[in-house]
This record gives structure tokens, sequence and C-alpha cells, in this order.
């Protein structure tokens, strides 16, 4: 298979000024400091991190909300920075998204009908009203609505059905690509199952491939085939979900397992809690990013970078003491 | 375990809006024994938090009344009080934990004032270098690194984890009998809210208080509490010890929760999913508020509501699956 989605070596600064008059220019936020990983077609692909990790910079990058610094994108084998207009709004057309408020993301004064079908009426002037109902009707079907929403407003609707209509929205131009960014966490432990599953069923049956960001690691490892971690920027760890979710490698991705809240009482966690808190990435610390929380660095860690390697098959880290973890497991 | 720090009985909280009643609590019923930790589960506007706002009497009037019931803290019913006297009671014996901390900080006032306020306001006046010391001691205490030179800090130098730490400290600083924290880790990242778990487990040992920690993650309630109360639509579903409810629970509410949880290391094609959506107040299904949800769900179920059976060493659950003999 070949990817649909390709990040190569990008870089995301953000220049922080002082204030003042000059505007002077006094520090750099290194939001994405060098990711690079593809995505399959027809599969899901999974990032995961903390806030501040940069995982919804990415998605931005994406979504062509904002430009990168250095590297490049590369989509359906066409160099995105080298896009013409009419490529953009193709683009727009193949790549859709979900976020985690759908609250938020509906016009509160537009009616359902309206909400879903705007994507289409953008993309295509000319279209009759009543082809645009049916393709609307369609659309609520796929996501399990009734058609009797269709003149409701947002506010008449629950979380859970304000999530499906986000997806709906999100489905109508039919779109290769669908960036699913933290689609359940704001909604209940029993509405979860549902749009988890909905979403499953709707990939498989229009061959979609999905870009997901969250930093649930049980839902991710449910809904994924592949995972990044990340931390302050970089991806520390990736591979095939299931492999990395066997071996976690890094020490990183095994503090966030075992900092996961499990539903098993009197568990014994493997490892002790992670000290301290993430990073500024205004000033990232020196060598691997993740040295001051890590209980196995050593000189070495605190100087150089660690590059990802592979380690096992379908499976990279960037950790200097990879080696040695993977023989104590 | 030991003694009975605080019993519900029968607790109604009555919400009187323009288009009609909302019983988001109706007939609690429930105990916190000294040295414990309940958690109490449920999902949004199940009544959780109203319940809380009702054991410290801070529920949002006047739409909001305590409409029936007792609340015995320590022997004492909270309800007969008057508010000079829960104002005693509030921040100095019973305490709360909200879960947005920059709501409970003042945003212009240093760390160091809003935490001695909390020694101020309970009445114990104490000369200036000795109250330093309390409040660098208590902030010492829920792991604020070097406490003594960020007392001159506001909140906003603060990082989501110390923030909440720090409302931690002015909790503790009264040394309550009963912690109330309602979602305290939600906007907590992962490691953090793990770190933060392990605070209040750690304080409540070590003082030996009661503690109510309300949640919507299973997975909290497993790793910190004792016992576990399940609310569904402003009542209690399920009651019991962690272990025993985690086990074998024999609510079908509580019984579907815990497999619609997505679990590392166990991989299903499908998610077992509970349908529907959680009822709304006003317009409650007849009999048990679960029905039209339940996968075991019975004629009887659509009539009545189930009372509460009991099923094995204290565990009781509402449901006429549990009804011995003939339905």
């Amino acid at each position: 298979m070949q990817p649909l989605l390709e990040l190569k070596e990008v870089y995301k600064y953000f220049p922080i000024s002082s204030g003042g008059f000059l505007r002077k220019k006094v520090k750099t936020l290194k939001a994405v400091d060098g990711v690079s990983f593809s995505i399959k077609e027809g599969t899901s692909f999974a990032l995961a991190g903390e806030s501040g990790s940069g995982k919804t910079t990415i998605s931005r990058l994406v979504l062509l909300l904002e430009k990168p610094t250095h590297g490049s994108l590369v989509f359906e084998n066409k160099e995105v920075q080298q896009f013409t207009k009419q490529d953009v709004s193709w683009y727009r057309t193949r790549v859709q998204a979900v976020f985690q408020d759908a609250a938020g993301s509906l016009n509160t004064r537009m009616r359902i009908k309206d909400i879903v079908g705007e994507p289409l009426v953008a993309q295509q002037k000319r279209l009759s009203p009543k082809k645009l109902t049916e393709k609307v009707e369609e659309m609520l079907g796929l996501v399990g609505l009734s058609s009797a929403v269709l003149d409701n407003y947002p506010h008449e609707l629950s979380g859970g059905q304000k999530q499906r209509v986000a997806i709906a929205r999100a489905m109508i131009l039919n779109p290769s690509l669908v960036i699913l960014d933290e689609p359940v966490s704001s909604l209940d432990v029993s509405i979860r199952a549902q749009i988890l599953n909905l979403l499953a069923d709707i990939q498989e049956r229009l061959g979609l491939t999905y870009f997901i960001i969250a930093h649930d690691l049980a839902m991710l490892g449910h809904v994924s085939a592949q995972i990044g971690v990340m931390y302050l920027g970089k991806i520390i760890e990736i591979g095939n979900t299931d492999e990395v979710y066997a071996n976690p490698l890094h020490p990183y991705t095994r503090a966030l397992f075992a900092a996961m809240p499990r539903p098993e009482p009197g568990r014994v966690k493997e490892i002790p809690a992670l000290q301290g808190e993430i990073g500024s990435p205004l000033d990232p610390p020196p060598g691997c990013r993740f040295h001051p929380r890590c209980q196995f660095a050593v000189d070495h860690c605190r100087k150089t970078r660690p590059l990802l390697l592979e380690m096992r098959p379908d499976h990279q880290v960037a950790c200097h003491k990879a080696d040695s973890l993977s023989a104590t497991m | 375990m030991g003694e009975t720090l605080l019993l519900v009985e029968d607790l109604k909280t009555h919400c009187f809006t323009r288009a009609g009643v909302i019983k988001a609590v109706d007939g609690v019923s429930f105990f916190v024994n000294r040295g414990e930790a309940l958690g109490i589960v449920g999902e949004s506007g199940c009544g959780k938090s109203m319940t809380c706002a009702s054991i410290v009497r801070l529920v949002p009037q006047p739409a909001a009344r305590i409409v029936g019931g007792k609340i015995l803290f320590a022997g004492d019913d909270l309800l007969t009080k008057d508010e000079s006297e829960m104002r005693e009671i509030r921040g100095n014996k019973i305490t709360m934990i909200l879960q947005d901390p920059l709501m409970s900080l003042n945003p212009v006032y240093t760390i160091g004032n809003q935490v001695s306020e909390m020694f101020k306001l309970h009445g114990r006046k104490l000369p200036r270098p000795t109250m330093k010391q309390k409040v660098v001691e208590v902030l010492t205490r829920v792991k604020i690194p070097s406490a003594e030179n960020r007392l001159k800090d506001y909140p906003f130098q603060f990082s989501g984890g110390m923030r909440q730490r720090t409302v931690a400290a002015m909790a503790i600083a009264g040394e309550p009998r009963l912690l109330i924290a309602d979602e305290p880790t939600t906007s907590l990242d992962v490691t953090i809210q793990d770190q933060f778990l392990l605070l209040l487990k750690e304080m409540q040992e070590q003082t030996n208080m009661g503690l109510i920690l309300v949640t919507h993650d299973l997975g909290i309630v497993a790793q910190t509490c004792d016992r576990i109360v399940v609310m569904y639509a402003g009542k209690i579903v399920e009651s019991g010890d962690v272990p025993r409810v985690y086990g074998g629970p024999a609510h079908p509410y509580t019984e579907a929760l815990l497999q619609a949880l997505p679990r590392i290391g166990v991989r299903h094609k499908r998610l077992f999913q509970i349908g529907g959506e959680p009822p709304h107040f006003l317009n409650l299904p007849s009999g048990c508020s679960f029905w039209p949800r339940c996968h075991k769900v019975m004629d009887i179920c659509r009539r009545e509501y189930p009372p509460s059976f009991p099923v094995e060493d204290g565990r009781q659950a509402a449901c006429w699956q549990l009804k011995k003999g003939d339905v």
C-alpha cells in the first residue's frame, strides 16, 4: 500500500516577540521539531501525547492552517508546498476534520441540514436543493441520525448527536483522509463506544484513512493500526500499534501506560509514577528531551539527542538506552 | 473500617425551573467511614456534583433546593444548621476540591496570600513568621518544589498540576475530616493526574480523613477508592466495595459501563456499546430510568422503579433482576 499522506522532517517554529515598540523576536517556540511519518491508505494512524507535545500543531499543518517552517508534506504523491490555488481547494475536499468539541464546531445559528450540507454548497455552486437534501439525508443516515433532526438547531441535540452531525459534515465531500482530533474525549463513557463503533463502520464502508489525535492510550490501541508517541515536539516512539503496546520501549511510553487509570482494582503499577512535568517548548532541554524526567538518564542522554532507530520489526524508538531496556523486559 | 463519618439518608435536591421540577438528586443514601475513600461515578447530569454540593449546602439557590432527607456528619444533621454554623464547617471540617483550579484560585492574589487566608478565616490568628512557616509547610506537603520561593508567585506562574496541588493544600490546611474532590483531575494530563491521585490518596491515609471522589472515570476509582457508588439519573443504582463491584457488577448499567471501556491489551472488532442516551430529567421513562437502554429489561422494569436489593457483604443494587422468586 502506498502512503496517502507523508510528513518528511517537518518543523514548525513560532517566533515569540517581546512586545513593545520594535517587537523584537526574543524566543522561538519549537512546537514541532523534525517529525516524519506516513499514513497508508485505508488505515488508521494515531498520534498520542500530553498537552504541549505538538500533536495539535501537526493536525493544523495537515489541515493547511499553518505552514511548516521546514520540511514537506506529500499528499497523494503531490508536494503540498507547491500547491496551486486549485490544488488547495481540491485538497480541502479530500481532507476533512472532526474536532474534540462538537458543540463548539457547529454554528449555533444554523440548522443541522445547513451545517451538514455546507461543505457541498461551498464546493459545488450549482447544486439543486433537491440533490442537496438527498445527500444530507444520506449522510445523516450514515451516522445513524434520523432525518427528523434536519430542521433542528445544534442546541436541541445531545452531545453524542452533535458529534454525529460533525462526522456527517466531514463525510459529505467523500474525503480520503479524515483527521479526528480527540473525537470522543468530551463525550460520556456510554456514548464513546457508540461513536468509536460508528467511526469504525464508516471507515470499513467507505475505505477511509483516519489520522487520530488523542491522549487516551486505551482508546487509541483499539482504533489505530500505527501509532506515534510525541513528547515536546518530537516523535519518541512509533510503529505498529499492537507491537508498540506489547513491547513499549521508550521510558516515556512505559510511564504513560503506567499512568493510565485502568478499571482494575488492586492493580500494581509496573513502574513508579513519573516525576516532574513536561518541559517548555520555548526552552526544551538539551539532548534527549525526556531526560529530566527519566529514571534511566545517563550523561549521554543529557548531551546527545537520540535518533529514531528500528529496534524491532515495524517499531522505532528514539532512546539511547532502548537496547538495555528491551533486554530487561 | 472505622466509624461512620458521613451518613446521607434519602437526600432529595430538586431544581425548580419554568419547564418543571428536575429531580437532580432523588432519594440518595450512602455513607463514608473515617479513613475511607468513596468514589461517586456517573455520567454528566446524573446528579453526582449536585449530591456533593448538597452535603456542604452550596446548591445553586434559589433554583435548587434540598427538599428532603438527612445529612449526618459525625452524628450532626447538617440540614438543621444555620448559615453561620455551616460556614464553620465548610473549609474547616469539610473541604472541597473542584474540577478547574483556575476557578478556585484568585488570579490577582499571590499563592502565599491565598493559602494563608485558609488559616486566617478559621480563627487561627498567627504571627507573621509562624504563618509563613505554616503556609510553606502545607505547600511542601503537596509537593510544590521550593515552596518558600514560590509564595510571591501568582497562579498564572504555576502549571496546571501545581495549581491543583495548591488547591489541595488549601483544602487540607484546616485538617478537615472529610474532603470532597469533584472531578479533580479532568483538566490535567495523564502523568500529572497520576501524581495528583497518588498525593490525594497519601494525604487521605496519613490524616485518616474521609474522601469522596466524584468522577466519570472508572479507572480512577479503581486505583483510589475503597467503595463505589454508581449514579444514574439522580439515583444510586449500585454501591459496594470496589473489588467486588468490578469483579461482578450487579446492575446492568455498571456492567455495561465496565464493558464499554476500551482496555489496553484487549482488542475487539467492535466495542460493547450501550444504546441510546442518558434520559432527560424532565422526560424520565416510567419505571426504572435505565430500562430503555438495558439489555436485560423485563416487563416489571417498565412499570415500577426497583428498590435497592442487597447483593452480598453490604453491596446493594437497584435492579429487578436481583429480586428472588417470581417477579
